[in-house]
């Protein structure tokens, strides 16, 4: 019996009065992001523990609203039941996940006005269009560039070209793992298509235009952030109203520029 | 005090001579040290070099392996080793077989970190890329150049090839085997830039200097090195490019290769420990090696700056050390030459002070006799102003010239110079010195030579004082003592006077009744009448005797030295001894038959024993007691002598009296005072015989030991210088016969002194009587009461203790009125009989008692009957 009372009082001794935790759970998009951000802000802040783990965005934002976390992260706008419980609670915008569409400078240069529509990227990567010239480019096989089906890049793509994550898919693309395979691929071949996040493209590896419901949207940052660009959503950072300073430090850090430079080095687009 | 100084400069010269060796052996100690730690840090950063080189050859060699076996594997997999085929062969559908070679390859190229792949045919020619633009395009030389190998069935990677005008590519190349096993073709396969070798080489990169680079045979450097920036900011890069194949490694700004590329073209793998200036200019060590798998070589190199940090380090803190020391030697030497100095000054103060304030002057002595330093009190002494007027002056010449008498005084026969002659100390008792004035002065000095460290004389320190006012005294004491010796003896005649006239008495009465009682028969009986003058001739002869005596011992103030013999001496004065006595004291002598001869004057000698004797009688204080007189001869030895009173003579044989009491003894108090003079115990004494004794004692050189106790008695022993010659005493004894006899009657003999008691019984006895003997009155009366019919006389002494003679008298009256007492004393008769006037005495004897003397008083006493 006695133990059991002296347990809360060691417990209590255990714990440093000033411990600083931060608890972070949710979207692993954005765990991406906020894993080296947390390294970059323990190596100043010494004396903060920050707790990342993921689950989803849909389980960031309940791990917030039960307490479970002090943070919840999010890649995709709530939905409405959600939105409704979500009362008290703050979004943070911290970043952009913007997808472009690339091409093989080969393609690029003889496609006219570099750029495709919603359908006949959807009609490629079906396997429906097999070659450039059926949509105005030069007589030359397409190799599809895809990557692997967790990618969060593959996901926004698809989700916007196909309007469903699990449609069917042309079973000859070229899977590659990482952002990086897929431009060196795109980059060197003469025929490749694939997607990539925003900054990706040098002279080699050309981003293009895409038509949608008879409106033209380039790849370009300022279309990103005034949500006119439709291959993009947003990162958040959820957080109770009343959270201490320590936390509220750390969200502004994401929000500095030092912040802002490790969510380009993850492949995101700052929200400036 | 230039003996000093000299050493005090010898040592501070030597302190710094040490001292100066000391950082010259610790500087070339650090030295050698140093050099062994610098060659030691270039080997071991050498070998660390040579372990860097052998590992990136053996991890480029592993990665090659495993590319070339990913390589080989890919293409022997059989769908795509049939499209190959076909690609290379003339295959039907060959761009449709293209693509789906590009389908299989593309996923896992990029996989792999390769960027690109072709394959050729024989000739070099490309038959399948990536892009359809490149077909047909002959391959660059680089690559054309190991294609043959490869077609041999090796395997291969290139070296850095330049493609187009600035893409720097390394390829990797496989042989395309047909079903016949011949080689159809090269598969081929850009490495990504992360497979080139300097990302291995890279590794071998560490601190701030140390690099690894390949270089071809041509001496062009197949790496980028890691200081792009200095290479493109001193010309040898342009502004974007990297050392990869754009370099010569060539000593900057000349045309020779580098130590290690110049030994690597034409010599085995090897190293310099030995600076040598790189491709920048910079000098480093290096170790260098052939790779023939990758037909380059492969070079590591440091900067020597960076390979000798530790030693700059350590040379640096070896340095600080040595500066510290040297610093810390410095103060502490400095501290310590303050502290010697203070030391020094301080000492030479207190010796200043010490000599300046001393009585007796002091003056030093160089080897030439010359005066080195002196004191106040000499200059002063010696009559001169100050120190300075006797420096460097010859002492003998200024205050030893002459004599006392004028006569001249040779320095080579003075006591200061045979003190330094002899190296020995020299103590003169009296010597004259002179002064500026020219008068002289007795001294008694000292001189002590000096010694160097080797045992040398340099010198020598003479101490002298002025002794006239010594002199004076000594004379003027010697006066006193005369003084004292003669009052004394003056004083003693007072006091033997009583006793002498008391014999002159005796013989005057002898001579007179003699010659009353010759005149008187002269006619009746003229032979009796010659009988009586024969006896008035010998009363004659023996006041004669008292008479010389007597003149002896006033002396007459002659100090006549003779050689006597002290037991006769002592015989001869034994009347006078005895006279002088209390009653109840007996003189015991124990006087040696043969005695050395002394040199002395009898009168003294006699006075001394006279004096001792009285004393000795004076201090059994009227009790009766013993004084022992004994004479013999011994040898005293210094410390024996020590102990004694009188100058210290020199040990040797002595002849001696002793004379010792049975009296009350002395405290150490008066033991203390007795020889001075005036000091006395007794009431009407003047305090002067035993200061004219010791007196006695000086003045024939002689020393006089004193044993005293209170209660046990005292003993004073003289000693005097014995002579060689020796004495043999005589003794002649005369004895007179009376024929009357006591017929055995009964006597008893009262005396608390068992000597006086049992020769007055033996005598007794003599005459025929039976003697008993009482020790006191008390015992007297006992015996009287029981023996009262047999006694016929008593003889009892008139003092004794518990109960005197005359109370015991009274006593025995009381038993007896009739009794007959002879009362024995050596008071006079009538003093004594006084007291028992009208008391019927039966007789008086008076001591010491002759047998002649007893015999008659006792027949007087009985013969009545």
């Amino acid at each position: 019996m006695r133990t059991l009372l002296l347990l809360p009082a060691l417990l209590f001794l255990a714990q440093p009065l000033y411990a600083q935790i931060i608890d972070i759970a949710g979207s692993t998009t954005v765990m991406a992001f906020m894993e080296p951000a947390a390294q970059a802000y323990r190596r100043m802040h010494p004396e903060v523990t920050i707790n990342i783990r993921g689950g989803g965005s849909g389980a960031g934002a309940a791990s917030v609203m039960d307490g479970r976390a002090m943070l919840g992260m999010m890649s995709r706008e709530p939905e409405e039941p959600e939105l409704a419980r979500m009362h008290g609670i703050e979004r943070v915008r911290v970043g952009y996940d913007a997808v472009a569409v690339v091409v093989s400078s080969a393609v690029y240069r003889s496609l006219p006005g570099h750029a495709l529509s919603r359908g006949d990227v959807a009609a490629i990567y079906r396997g429906e269009v097999r070659n450039w010239q059926a949509v105005g480019g030069p007589d030359r096989r397409i190799i599809t560039v895809d990557k692997v089906k967790h990618s969060g890049t593959r996901y926004v793509f698809v989700n916007y070209v196909l309007s469903d994550p699990h449609a069917a898919w042309a079973t000859d693309s070229v899977i590659v793992d990482s952002n990086g395979e897929m431009e060196t691929l795109v980059q060197i071949s003469d025929q490749a298509i694939g997607f990539l996040p925003f900054g990706g493209t040098d002279r080699h590896l050309h981003a293009i235009g895409l038509m949608d419901q008879g409106r033209l949207f380039f790849p370009d940052a300022a279309h990103v952030r005034d949500g006119s660009y439709p291959l993009s959503r947003s990162l958040y950072v959820l957080h109770k109203k009343k959270v201490p300073d320590y936390a509220r430090d750390f969200i502004a850090f994401l929000l500095s520029a030092e912040g802002q430079k490790i969510l380009s080095a993850s492949g995101y687009l700052p929200v400036k | 005090m230039p003996f000093g100084r000299i050493q005090d400069r010898l040592s501070a010269h030597t302190g710094r001579v040490i001292a100066t060796l000391f950082f010259l052996l610790a500087g070339l100690v650090s030295w050698v040290s140093l050099g062994q730690i610098r060659q030691h840090e270039l080997l071991t950063a050498a070998r660390s070099l040579q372990g860097v080189n052998t590992l990136t050859a053996r991890v480029l060699q592993k990665q090659s392996t495993e590319a070339i076996a990913e390589a080989t594997s890919l293409s022997t997999n059989a769908p795509v080793h049939e499209l190959m085929l076909a690609l290379l062969g003339t295959g039907t559908d060959v761009p449709a077989s293209r693509y789906a070679l590009r389908l299989r390859l593309a996923a896992w190229l990029v996989s792999h970190d390769f960027r690109d792949f072709y394959l050729l045919g024989p000739e070099g020619r490309i038959r399948a890329g990536f892009r359809d633009a490149d077909l047909g395009k002959v391959v660059a030389q680089g690559v054309l150049d190991t294609l043959g190998d490869v077609l041999h069935g090796e395997g291969l990677i290139t070296h850095p090839v330049l493609i187009g005008d600035h893409d720097v590519q390394m390829w990797m190349m496989v042989p395309v085997y047909d079903q016949g096993g011949i080689a159809a073709g090269v598969f081929a396969v850009v490495l990504d830039k992360q497979r080139h070798f300097d990302e291995t080489t890279g590794l071998g990169q560490f601190g701030a200097s140390t690099e690894t680079y390949l270089v071809d045979r041509q001496g062009r450097m197949l790496t980028a090195s890691r200081f792009e920036n200095q290479l493109i900011a001193n010309g040898r890069l342009k502004e974007g490019q990297n050392s990869e194949l754009n370099m010569l490694v060539h000593v900057s700004g000349s045309n020779q290769p580098t130590l290690a590329v110049a030994h690597m073209l034409d010599g085995p793998d090897g190293m310099s420990i030995t600076p040598y200036p790189d491709y920048r200019g910079v000098p480093v060590i290096g170790v260098w090696q052939w790779d023939r798998l990758f037909d380059a070589a492969i070079i590591s190199e440091m900067d020597v700056d960076e390979a000798l940090a530790g030693y700059v380090q350590t040379r640096n803190l070896i340095l600080m050390l040595l500066a510290g020391l040297l610093l810390a030697g410095l103060i502490v030497a400095r501290s310590y030459a303050r502290y010697r100095r203070r030391q020094e000054r301080e000492s030479n103060e207190l010796r200043n002070l010490l000599l300046e304030s001393t009585a007796e002057a002091i003056y030093g002595l160089d080897l030439q006799g010359r005066c080195s330093f002196a004191n106040k009190a000499c200059v002063r002494m010696l009559g001169y102003e100050a120190a300075d007027d006797l420096y460097g002056r010859n002492m003998h010449l200024l205050a030893q010239h002459s004599h006392a008498d004028g006569t001249s005084y040779d320095e080579q026969q003075s006591r200061i110079f045979s003190s330094l002659r002899n190296k020995t100390r020299m103590h003169c008792r009296e010597e004259v010195f002179w002064r500026r004035d020219g008068s002289s002065f007795p001294v008694e000095f000292w001189s002590h030579p000096l010694f160097d460290d080797g045992g040398e004389v340099v010198g020598c320190v003479v101490t002298f004082w002025d002794i006239s006012e010594l002199r004076k005294a000594e004379a003027q004491r010697n006066r006193i003592e005369k003084q004292i010796q003669h009052t004394q003896r003056l004083e003693s005649l007072g006091v033997l006077a009583g006793g002498i006239a008391h014999d002159f008495n005796n013989i005057l009465s002898a001579i007179l009744g003699n010659a009353a009682l010759a005149s008187r028969k002269v006619i009746s009986d003229p032979l009796d009448a010659r009988e009586r003058m024969e006896s008035v001739v010998q009363c004659c002869d023996r006041a004669s005797v008292l008479c010389r005596q007597m003149l002896a011992y006033s002396g007459k103030g002659k100090f006549v030295i003779r050689q006597i013999n002290l037991s006769s001496m002592v015989e001869e004065i034994t009347h006078l001894l005895e006279v002088s006595l209390d009653k109840g004291v007996v003189i015991k002598y124990s006087l040696a038959v043969t005695l050395p001869l002394v040199e002395a004057d009898e009168a003294q000698m006699q006075q001394l024993i006279m004096n001792l004797v009285t004393n000795a009688n004076e201090a059994i204080g009227g009790k009766s007691g013993v004084i022992s007189i004994t004479t013999g001869v011994m040898h005293a030895d210094a410390e024996y002598l020590m102990d004694c009173y009188g100058d210290i003579p020199v040990a040797g044989r002595y002849t001696y009296v002793e004379v010792s009491d049975t009296g009350c003894g002395m405290d150490a108090e008066t033991r203390q005072k007795i020889f001075d003079p005036f000091f006395t115990t007794k009431f009407t004494g003047r305090g002067l015989g035993m200061s004219a004794v010791l007196g006695i004692v000086r003045g024939h050189h002689g020393a006089l030991k004193l044993y005293s106790e209170p209660g046990k008695g005292t003993t004073f022993k003289y000693l005097i210088p014995a002579s060689d010659e020796l004495a043999t005493g005589e003794h002649e004894a005369l004895e007179l016969e009376d024929q009357w006899r006591g017929d055995g009657r009964l006597v008893l003999v009262v005396d608390d002194e068992e000597t006086v008691r049992e020769t007055a019984m033996m005598m007794l006895e003599d005459m025929g009587f039976t003697a008993v003997g009482a020790v006191n009155g008390l015992e007297a009366l006992a015996l009287y009461r029981s023996r009262q019919k047999e006694i016929a006389v008593v003889l009892m002494d008139l003092t004794m203790p518990k109960m005197g003679g005359e109370e015991c008298f009274r006593e025995l009256r009381r038993i007896n009125p009739d009794v007959r007492v002879v009362l024995s004393s050596g008071y006079s008769e009538q003093d004594a009989i006084q007291t028992f006037t009208g008391k019927k005495l039966a007789g008086f004897v008076q001591k010491p008692v002759s047998p002649a003397r007893l015999k008659q008083v006792i027949h007087a006493a009985v013969g009545d009957e």
